[in-house]
């Protein structure tokens, strides 16, 4: 469905992507994984249509969308600030799109998208009573009211924490199987992208570390850089709250 | 995506064009008359007149702006470090900002009738307290016209200042002078600077007090009054002295960017618990009253004077004067000019200022335009409204333009850009950069989201800036006062001309009728601004509102 092939981006001298191939599947969940300055917002932005590749071509179910500019692509977007409009409530944030596109959605779809989002209860209000989470699904929401054939999310729970983070992803991934929507999502944390995901994209300098399954990502890593940044460091997450555990059964046990 | 592109550029182009016809095209006709021909008699008057005036310019707006700063400077310390009744340092503020209302050729006179041998004061004392035509009288004047920016400046540092910091500094053993020294007096050593430098280019580029109050003593905007309007015009002399008003004016503005770059900026108020000091109190209490009862003083006789049949000789109080007034068709058509100008000054300023402000803030491609524009804001700062308005007597004499309101509109719109343009751009700065994106992705083409998301998000700045160009439209005079005509005189160049046949009871009403104008425009300014922020945070609104009258008046120039 979408496919990257040989995307190379330079900004003057520096080259911040180097031969990039790579398939999305549509329906798929993919995560592009990577430290801060591996390239992983300018492949966001490529794919988006807010940057334009320096060498090779994207295509989106057949066709060369490489010089499609951004509002012409069915892509959308989540930004990580979200980009939520203040001076609107969250319904009018939810339905703005229709403004411009009135047969986007009808009004019994966007009802059972508020409904989908748990947001009954908070479409009168202004953003800044909203909290993280709600924030979070309004951006959602604003979004699949356009019905992109492919949903970018750029670091879509960094803002968020623990309890919500958990409900959003699953939300996350609730929508895409009932609208069997493409989500790439951008995130530098591993454990994010190995619970949300069908296939991950580990970046690193600007190049495809490896990209695979969570499950082959945590049994065959590909190389030392994938070996230290995923399965090391989850590893030592793990077994610091397996401690925690341990200790706290003993104590209840004593 | 070609068609916003271009759109904006289109905009970028205007904006530009705008800013040649009127900015830099008349200043270059200023300096080819300046050096067209070699008149040596020209270059003699130059010589000898302009040494004695440019000398006096410089002293006098020193020596008043040295005072302000030090007064500036304990009017914030005793606002922020005292325990002084809030609501007690809140009225002297407000009576501190008053005369800002007024244009300055209107303190010279109130001076005059509160000071002079039959003045208010000199009436009730019995005697004369002091020359008030010349030294004292300048002074003075400048001071009320300095203070009250000078003193928002300082104060709004010191506001952030933490002061936690001072406790420190004393409970490791400084001294309170040395703890006030290092904790207070150093953060706050370029904010003084840049304070003073703006009080010394207001003064040194003021025309209002100098001819008001100025008497025999020749100020450097009074001898440029001589040289294009006076009994023997000289253009070319007037020429060579607008362009060395220029050079002081371009440094302090030059020193004062650099400076306000590197202004220390505090995220937050950090207030240390101020300790119980009955005399400390009583003194700075004693210091307020003081200055705003010398203020309200003498502001006073702008209402007394016209409330009177004939003053000083016949004081049975009457309501004649305004009756007067009303029926005199040319001081109505005045009041009516001076209100359609700031009118429209405000509308198409606030228009021109703010599209600029996005182009700079909210796109990057034009990097280049964007760079000239922030140029062009700070050249329009460094400029003094005198040599804008004789650039314009120059260049659009004969034209179509001449004897218009349109011109007055303009070169206002020019001379005071820098600021509500610097407003705007902080505001738009400040705003999410991916809305346009995501509007974009919504269907939304660029108008559009300006309309619909960066105009409603920036309602309280807007206000702001249609109120700074309002107000200043108002009390403007240096440039205006070259460009009017019978058809389109405004009220501050009416008072010059009713100063010249002694018609003091008009000067009096027009200036109270300006003030009661300018006061509504606050009332209503204020209003729209609660309205409009009852959609943000509430922290987020009450730094908004917190700002009001700072900005607008901050930087009202000559």
């Amino acid at each position: 469905m979408l496919k990257l092939e040989n995307i190379t981006k330079k900004f003057q001298e520096t080259t911040v992507l180097e031969n990039i191939n790579l398939e999305i599947a549509s329906g798929e969940i993919v995560s592009i994984l990577g430290q801060s300055g591996s390239g992983k917002t300018t492949l966001l932005n490529l794919i988006l249509g807010l940057e334009e590749p320096s060498g090779g071509e994207i295509f989106f179910n057949g066709s060369n969308i490489t010089h499609t500019l951004m509002e012409k692509r069915p892509f959308n977007i989540v930004f990580q600030d979200y980009a939520l409009f203040p001076n609107l409530t969250a319904y009018q944030n939810l339905t703005y799109g229709l403004r411009n596109n009135k047969e986007c959605s009808t009004k019994a779809e966007v009802d059972e998208l508020i409904e989908l989002l748990n947001l009954e209860k908070h479409l009168e209000k202004p953003i800044h009573q909203l909290s993280g989470g709600q924030k979070q699904r309004v951006a959602l929401g604003r979004t699949l009211v356009m019905k992109p054939q492919l949903l970018l999310l750029d670091e879509p729970l960094s803002a968020l924490d623990g309890v919500i983070k958990e409900s959003i992803k699953e939300k996350i991934q609730e929508i895409a199987r009932k609208l069997h929507l493409t989500i790439v999502i951008v995130t530098h944390d591993p454990e994010e992208a190995l619970t949300m995901s069908d296939k991950i994209v580990v970046l690193d300098e600007g190049k495809i570390a490896q990209c695979s399954s969570p499950i082959e990502i945590m049994s065959q890593a590909s190389c030392h850089f994938v070996e230290e940044f995923i399965v090391n460091q989850l590893a030592i997450k793990q077994h610091n709250i397996q401690q925690i555990f341990q200790q706290s059964m003993k104590r209840a046990a004593s | 995506m070609r068609i916003t592109v271009s759109l904006k550029k289109l905009i970028s182009w205007i904006v530009l064009a705008f800013f040649f016809l009127f900015l830099a095209y008349p200043i270059i006709q200023i300096i080819l008359t300046a050096f067209s021909q070699t008149d040596r008699a020209s270059l003699d008057i130059f010589n000898h007149d302009w040494r004695i005036s440019f000398s006096n310019s410089l002293k006098y707006s020193l020596a008043a702006t040295s005072c302000s700063t030090v007064l500036g400077f304990l009017l914030a310390y005793g606002n922020n470090f005292t325990r002084i009744n809030r609501r007690f340092l809140k009225l002297n503020e407000s009576i501190l900002h008053f005369p800002m209302l007024l244009p300055t050729i209107t303190y010279g006179f109130v001076l005059i009738y509160a000071f002079g041998r039959q003045g208010l004061w000199s009436k009730v004392f019995q005697q004369e307290l002091f020359h008030i035509y010349g030294s004292i009288g300048i002074l003075l004047g400048f001071i009320i016209y300095t203070l009250p920016p000078i003193f928002i400046l300082i104060n709004n540092s010191m506001k952030y200042l933490d002061t936690q910091l001072f406790i420190v500094s004393r409970l490791m053993g400084d001294s309170w002078y040395r703890s006030l020294y290092k904790t207070i007096l150093t953060p706050l050593t370029r904010v003084l600077a840049v304070a003073f430098l703006q009080g010394f280019f207001m003064s040194f580029t003021d025309f209002g007090i100098p001819s008001a109050v100025g008497g025999q003593t020749p100020f450097i905007t009074t001898l440029l009054y001589e040289g294009f309007m006076g009994t023997i015009p000289n253009f070319q002399f007037g020429s060579l002295v607008a362009l060395t008003m220029l050079l002081p004016s371009i440094i302090s503005i030059l020193i004062l960017n650099h400076l306000q770059k590197k202004v220390v900026r505090y995220e937050r108020p950090r207030q240390a618990v101020i300790k119980k000091n009955a005399v400390r109190d009583w003194c700075f209490r004693l210091l307020f009253v003081s200055i705003s009862l010398f203020i309200l003083g003498v502001f006073a006789v702008l209402i007394i004077i016209p409330m009177v049949t004939n003053w000083p000789y016949d004081l049975k109080p009457t309501l004649n004067n305004f009756a007067q007034f009303i029926q005199d068709d040319s001081l109505v058509l005045t009041l009516k000019n001076s209100l359609l100008m700031a009118l429209l000054t405000a509308g198409l300023g606030t228009i021109i200022a703010y599209l600029a402000a996005i182009l700079t803030s909210r796109e990057r491609k034009i990097y280049k335009v964007n760079q000239i524009i922030d140029s062009i804001a700070t050249i329009t700062n460094s400029i003094p409204g005198m040599v804008l308005g004789v650039a314009y007597l120059l260049l659009f004499s004969g034209s179509q333009l001449h004897n218009t309101l349109l011109v007055l509109v303009i070169v206002t719109i020019v001379h005071y850009f820098s600021t509500p343009y610097q407003m705007a751009k902080e505001a738009l700065q400040k705003m999410n950069l991916n809305w346009e994106n995501t509007a974009k992705l919504m269907g939304d083409s660029w108008l559009k989201t300006v309309w619909r998301i960066l105009i409603p998000n920036s309602r309280v700045t807007i206000i702001d800036i249609f109120a700074y160009y309002f107000f200043n439209s108002m009390v403007t005079i240096s440039a205006v006062i070259f460009l009017t005509s019978a058809n389109t005189m405004v009220i501050t160049a009416k008072l010059k001309e009713l100063q010249h046949f002694g018609r003091f009871n008009d000067i009096f009403m027009l200036s109270l009728f300006l003030l009661i104008i300018n006061l509504i425009m606050q009332g209503l300014t204020q209003l729209l601004k609660k309205m409009s922020v009852s959609y943000l945070p509430v922290r987020q609104a009450k730094r908004k509102l917190n700002t009001k009258v700072t900005t607008i008046v901050q930087r009202k120039k000559a």
